[in-house]
């Protein structure tokens, strides 16, 4: 599927190598083949093509060199809407990628292939064969301990593959437990929570649900609806903003970058920070007595400077949990 | 923008640069050479860029071209000239690969699970090459599920690329309970994601032994470590298979060795989490589980406050109670 976004430079420069070599092994190919198999716009592929051909006329100019270079057939580019090469190329192999490239890829692949239920082991067997003579090292640079999978992810999976509605027990982030039905669309494993992403009709919308605070999940014997259906749109984020969110500013040490990760660039700001790492940021949280929990979490090294609502919720959550609180419940909730 | 830089842009001057360090083969290219015929360098100098402004972006590209596989190899001639040359392991792929349209997917979908979009990019990069490998019009295969990986440490990055250059690394780290800072110095080996937390296996070169970090209590830039009057990284021995395995044992031994017992009041988000069954009349259910650190697992627990009970061991419910003094103390 072609990109909504155009490629970078390096993104370019990969697809100027790649169109060279595929070239040299399969022979010419149609611009519409190109967009399709590379996944890149036609303004990449003009760019990649045209700029390639500038370098090659200035280089001729040069005294110095032998008659060698790579060079795209501009005109049948332009008349016929056919890439090829009219000239000996002075790549002949494809490059290897870089290790870190391959690390990352690798490592990917094999958080791919830990899923449960994944069934191409053997595609991933020879990708990593492949990756692991680039990566030029013996061991695994970079890996990622699958967490384990929630018991609830079958029936939520045969769901999604049937097109079927789920029922489930689920414990929302208020602490309401109620059983739902859920027209189930994908899961996002993380390695700290699962995720899943339905249309609940009760709601009338996608939501994000956490896997590990449903239970009993089980396949009913009815179509999700067609509303569900057309959720092509799904946003990525797991925490989507709301209008009603309350915007708490929060001081935070290194230990708890996790906090403000989802709202703000973490490295910009540590990279900017002076004392130990410690950074502010406002996050938006959707129940504002859930700010107990997010923030005693971390033991003191997240904290909340305002409002200070918030700060008496999270004073509160830790007084309840060292028993220092008789009513066990926040009034104000 | 001037006219030279709207022309020579990135793929152009990478590939230029590529081109010509390629083609004069094994016997190499001085950077005098390439500063001739490169033309984005060639131009930069006739309207008079320092030769030190072009040195600096020859470095940059040249380690843009390194950062996507091509090595640079530098050799000193009689005249005490350095020479670049790009070797033919570069390009060594095993003959005859190809890649069908399910490898091609999943290559795409390994590239996409990396929340870091540093990564993520240079991933996709890399991928966008490989497609050379596959053959167009093969129709492709929906896969349902789309894993990501987190990562927002920012000491993630530069320890990934220290782990590839095996470049000595120095870091100031916080132990867990402490408010002291110490500087480490190690060489960094490999990362390993452990129930969505970073960690860094090392060798330690002060305490001469291998020592794990979470990336998360690093709380300084990480610094590469160069000999005096060197510009180059203090490099070190890769480790052997035999000290990652050992590392890696060790590991599991404390992890064996680590158990807490904790009552779970039933329905609450931690019974949801963490039991399973039904089983149990009371309003509290025992449950055991075994933890690599014990402060990460008092920061677990915490989330869900009066609900979990930390039944053994006592200092597991020492870390649990010490930070949520800590919290009062921060919002009194």
């Amino acid at each position: 599927m072609p990109k909504l976004k155009g490629l970078d430079g390096i993104e370019r420069f990969n697809l100027t190598l790649a169109l060279i070599a595929y070239i040299e092994t399969h022979g010419e190919l149609t611009v519409d083949e190109a967009i399709r198999h590379f996944g890149c716009s036609k303004a990449d592929l003009d760019a990649a093509v045209r700029s390639t051909n500038e370098v090659v006329s200035e280089s001729f100019a040069s005294d110095w060199r032998e008659d060698w270079f790579a060079h795209f057939d501009i005109e049948l580019y332009e008349d016929e809407g056919i890439i090829d090469l009219d000239d000996e190329p002075f790549l002949t192999q494809l490059p290897k990628v870089s290790p870190r490239q391959a690390a990352a890829l690798s490592t990917g692949l094999a958080y791919l292939a830990s899923m449960p239920g994944f069934e191409f082991e053997a595609e991933v067997r020879h990708l990593q064969e492949l990756l692991g003579k680039a990566m030029r090292m013996r061991h695994r640079m970079i890996q990622v301990q699958p967490v384990e999978a929630d018991p609830d992810v079958e029936a939520v999976r045969e769901g999604i593959l049937n097109g079927k509605r789920i029922e489930c027990d689920y414990r929302n982030q208020r602490g309401e437990r109620k059983v739902r039905q859920l027209d189930p669309l994908r899961i996002e494993p993380r390695p700290d929570f699962w995720y899943l992403k339905a249309y609940c009709p009760e709601n009338q919308g996608v939501r994000t649900f956490r896997l590990d605070r449903m239970r009993d999940a089980r396949v009913l014997d009815q179509d999700i609806c067609e509303e569900a259906k057309s959720s092509s749109f799904m946003n990525d984020a797991v925490y989507v903003a709301s209008e009603t969110d309350t915007e708490v500013l929060v001081e935070v040490d290194p230990e708890a970058y996790r906090l403000i990760a989802d709202s703000t660039d973490v490295k910009e700001l540590a990279n900017k920070a002076k004392v130990s790492g410690t950074v502010r940021a406002t996050i938006r949280v959707g129940y504002l007595p859930n700010i107990g929990h997010l923030i005693a979490k971390y033991g003191g090294a997240a904290r909340v400077i305002e409002p200070e609502e918030a700060r008496r919720y999270v004073r509160k959550y830790a007084e309840r949990a060292l028993g220092l609180e008789a009513t066990g419940k926040d009034e104000s909730e | 923008m001037t006219e030279a830089q709207e022309k020579w842009d990135v793929p152009a001057r990478l590939f230029n640069l590529l081109a010509t360090v390629i083609m004069v083969g094994r016997k190499g290219i001085s950077k005098e050479q390439i500063f001739k015929v490169v033309p984005a360098y060639r131009d930069d100098l006739a309207k008079g860029t320092s030769e030190e402004s072009v040195s600096k972006k020859f470095e940059r590209d040249k380690t843009l071209l390194r950062e996507n596989g091509f090595s640079f190899d530098v050799n000193v001639n009689d005249h005490n000239i350095s020479l670049y040359s790009i070797p033919q392991r570069d390009f060594l792929w095993p003959e005859g690969t190809k890649l069908n349209a399910q490898q091609l997917q999943l290559l795409q979908l390994a590239s996409k699970v990396w929340s870091e979009a540093a990564v993520s990019k240079e991933a996709g990069a890399a991928v966008i090459r490989l497609k050379a490998l596959g053959m167009a019009g093969e129709s492709e295969q929906v896969f349902s599920l789309q894993p990501q990986i987190e990562v927002h440490d920012p000491a993630f990055l530069p320890l990934s690329h220290a782990i590839a250059e095996r470049a000595v690394v120095r870091f100031q780290y916080r132990k867990p309970g402490q408010s002291a800072v110490l500087v480490r110095e190690v060489h960094p080996w490999a990362m390993k994601n452990i129930g969505g937390q970073w960690m860094l296996t090392s060798w330690d070169t002060a305490r001469e032994s291998v020592r794990n970090f979470l990336l998360k209590r690093i709380v300084s830039k990480i610094e590469i470590v160069k000999p005096e009057n060197s510009s180059e990284p203090r490099r070190f021995p890769a480790p052997t298979q035999e000290q990652l395995e050992t590392a890696e044992r060790e590991l599991d031994e404390l992890v064996k060795g680590n158990l807490a017992k904790l009552e779970i009041l039933k329905g609450s988000e931690a019974w949801f989490r963490y039991v399973d069954s039904e089983s149990g009349d009371g309003e509290w259910v025992t449950h055991e589980r075994h933890f690599m650190d014990l402060y990460l697992l008092a920061e677990e627990l915490r989330e869900f406050g009066p609900d979990v009970r930390v039944i053994e061991p006592p200092a597991l419910l020492e870390a649990v109670n010490e930070g949520y003094r800590k919290v009062m103390d921060a919002h009194a």
